[in-house]
């Protein structure tokens, strides 16, 4: 595992107590019945202040799985 | 607790329809409001609005419609059927007025655009940790403040 995806590990965690973490790689909006709306916001905060970066919340629409969320921050992360 | 919050003016409490002309004509009937008719499209909100007030210079209630099928509303409006979606305060900084929500707990839903229903000054969104969305509006457009 790269650190970004451990600290987005811990981000999830963080939002999403009650999902084991061997399941946390694999989780999308749709697995995650507690991924609701409110769950969107809190995560983009949370993952924004973990990592110090601003997150478009133009975007978080198409934040919908960890992957995608992974692969949003390596982008970020790059350009900062 | 007074302190920042006491600086928050209520400026209008948003309700989330699917159609707006229909919905103004109900609330003209159910609360004798006035409405002038006039609708904004706002393509960075990706909304259109309409203001009524119950009588003239009261606080408004602002009518939002989705302008998009990703409009910020278009999931409310889907999974609660609209409604009650938010009160709106005037403020006299965006910036700082976040800072000081966030440093109480809000949540940053969006961050602060331009708003067509307010000639250009900036609205920001916050989510309080009671679960209130508020709407905050710069009391003057970003570029004329001092």
């Amino acid at each position: 595992m790269d650190a970004i995806r451990d600290r987005l590990v811990t981000c999830f965690q963080t939002v999403f107590p009650d999902l084991p973490e061997a399941e946390i790689p694999a989780a999308t909006q749709a697995s995650v019945a507690a991924w609701d709306s409110v769950a969107v916001i809190t995560l983009a905060n949370v993952v924004e202040d973990e990592f110090g970066i601003q997150v478009d919340f133009d975007l978080l629409a198409e934040l919908d799985s960890f992957g995608r969320f992974h692969e949003y921050l390596c982008r970020e992360m790059q350009v900062s | 607790m007074t302190g920042e919050i006491s600086k928050l003016c209520l400026h209008h409490v948003g309700i989330v329809v699917s159609d707006i002309a229909a919905a103004a004509e109900g609330f003209i009937r159910s609360l004798s409001a006035g409405w002038d008719g006039r609708i904004y499209e706002d393509p960075f909100q990706k909304v259109k609005v309409t203001f009524l007030a119950a009588c003239p210079g009261d606080t408004p209630i602002e009518l939002v419609e989705p302008a998009a099928d990703d409009s910020p509303v278009t999931r409310f409006l889907r999974e609660k059927g609209g409604g009650l979606h938010h009160v709106c305060y005037q403020v006299a900084n965006l910036e700082e007025q976040m800072a000081e929500m966030k440093s109480r707990g809000s949540l940053i839903v969006r961050r602060p655009k331009p708003a067509v229903a307010f000639q250009g000054r900036r609205i920001a969104w916050m989510l309080t940790p009671e679960k209130l969305l508020v709407e905050l509006l710069e009391r003057q457009r970003g570029d004329e403040a001092i």
